[in-house]
């Protein structure tokens, strides 16, 4: 049993990291926080709504990320998008993660 | 119904966050609800959006920027060490302490209140000492964590490695364990049967009739079940030290409890007033060619002094005991 908690935690854990990439892949255009969150589950990337929330805040204060509030429609919403910073920051993730697949796949094919 | 639930549920997050950030987390964690609530308003689609999001303490922990801590987990483990080796002294001296306030003004009338005296005087004494070694150790560490977020860490060098330790694992030694054990129970043994069977007999012999006895009797009597019991702990405990031949926190508190039990039943009861009889001190006072009440002071003196070095060397034993436990459990992991 303890092997099924031990299994499900390394998932947890090594998607962990990816976490950041996949939303600041998402937010080329301004979304808010739910319409994120549904735009990810459709491409089947589970974030829980309680991470999801901190995180885009936390990176709004690193300016990785710029929003506004719009208080135009009857419910107030804070959009999020990229910074031209965080544009830079997309690309260079995005490219350790090309690498990184690149030297797994490297890694997996001589255990074979 | 439950009222509010939305509006408790977003304070206990906010409340938790610095001041700064509250009221916008506040507005944006309205917002974000109300769009996982969509057009539902039912209390069960509140409550689910609300289990969803999860506890509000862990919400809360995410939108902070900064891990905080008392006691960050690199300092822990010293923090963890100095705590056990401040409270063993800590309890140590409190317990020497309190044995020494007893030999200096008991107050109680019957053997029996005064062990529950003592023992309650001697366990509120360590309890305080303990709770106080809490605090200190855990101000300090506080006081140094937060001395070194404000400074730089420094460089950690290959000369800060500690010294191997040299001894092997301390263990106890079984043999010496059983002689002990032999020897103390032989002394029980005699102790208990002389007191239980033999009392009447105890005394100042002349010429093979005896003319005056050592105590007032039914003082001993008054004490004999505490001695039984306090022998009879530290017989069996003694039997455990052999048995198991390696300190472990179970059988350091055991050795310990056992120790003052039986160290506080010693003094209290070679400290009760009246013990000795008035006859003998009147019988050595003609040997002597003193006044009785010279030699009972004499006496009591000699008991005070007993009682002290008592208390000095079980402390001393309790501490060593307890610095070997926390060795050999070091060992052991």
């Amino acid at each position: 049993m303890s092997d099924v908690s031990l299994l499900s935690n390394l998932i947890v854990e090594l998607r962990r990291g990816t976490q950041i990439i996949a939303v600041l892949s998402q937010l080329q255009e301004n979304q808010y926080g739910y319409s994120l969150l549904q735009k990810l589950e459709e491409k089947q990337i589970s974030i829980e709504a309680g991470t999801l929330y901190p995180l885009m805040r936390r990176l709004e204060s690193q300016d990785v990320l710029i929003s506004e509030w719009d208080t135009t429609e009857s419910r107030p919403r804070k959009y999020y998008k990229l910074s031209d910073y965080g544009k830079e920051i997309l690309v260079e993730l995005k490219n350790e993660w090309y690498k990184l697949v690149a030297e797994m796949d490297a890694l997996f094919k001589e255990e074979i | 119904m439950m009222k509010n639930v939305i509006e408790r549920y977003v304070y206990d997050v906010t409340r938790r966050l610095p001041e700064e950030s509250r009221e916008e987390v506040k507005k944006e964690l309205f917002a974000n609800i109300d769009d996982m609530l969509g057009e539902s308003r039912t209390e069960e689609s509140i409550e689910k959006v609300l289990l969803e999001l999860g506890e509000p303490r862990l919400l809360a922990t995410k939108y902070r920027t900064k891990e905080r801590y008392l006691i960050s987990p690199a300092y822990f483990d010293d923090y963890i060490r100095v705590l056990k080796l401040v409270m063993i002294i800590l309890v140590s001296v409190s317990f020497f302490t309190g044995v020494i306030d007893l030999v200096i003004s008991p107050n109680s009338v019957t053997p029996w209140e005064m062990v529950g005296e003592v023992i309650s005087k001697l366990f509120g004494n360590m309890f305080t000492a303990l709770l106080s070694a809490f605090a200190w150790v855990t101000v300090i560490f506080w006081g140094i964590e937060k001395a070194q977020e404000k400074s730089k860490r420094k460089e950690w060098k290959l000369t800060y490695l500690p010294e191997l330790p040299r001894n092997n694992s301390p263990k106890i030694s079984r043999t010496g364990a059983i002689v002990g054990l032999v020897i103390e129970t032989i002394f029980a043994v005699i102790f208990i049967t002389l007191l239980v069977n033999y009392l009447d007999n105890v005394g100042i012999y002349e010429n093979s009739t005896m003319v005056a006895p050592i105590f007032n009797n039914e003082i001993v009597v008054a004490f004999i079940p505490l001695l039984i019991l306090s022998a009879s702990i530290s017989i069996v405990v003694s039997a455990l030290k052999a048995y198991y031949a390696q300190w472990s926190i179970k059988l350091a508190s055991m050795y310990s409890i056992s120790k003052i039990f039986a160290v506080v039943i010693a003094i209290v009861f070679i400290n009760y007033p009246n013990l000795f009889s008035v006859l003998m001190f009147e019988k050595i006072a003609g040997y002597l060619e003193i006044s009785a009440n010279q030699v009972a002071n004499g006496f009591s003196t000699g008991i005070r002094i007993y009682s002290i070095i008592l208390g000095i060397t079980t402390t001393i034993d309790l501490i060593i005991t307890w610095v070997k436990t926390f060795k050999s459990i070091n060992y052991s992991e």
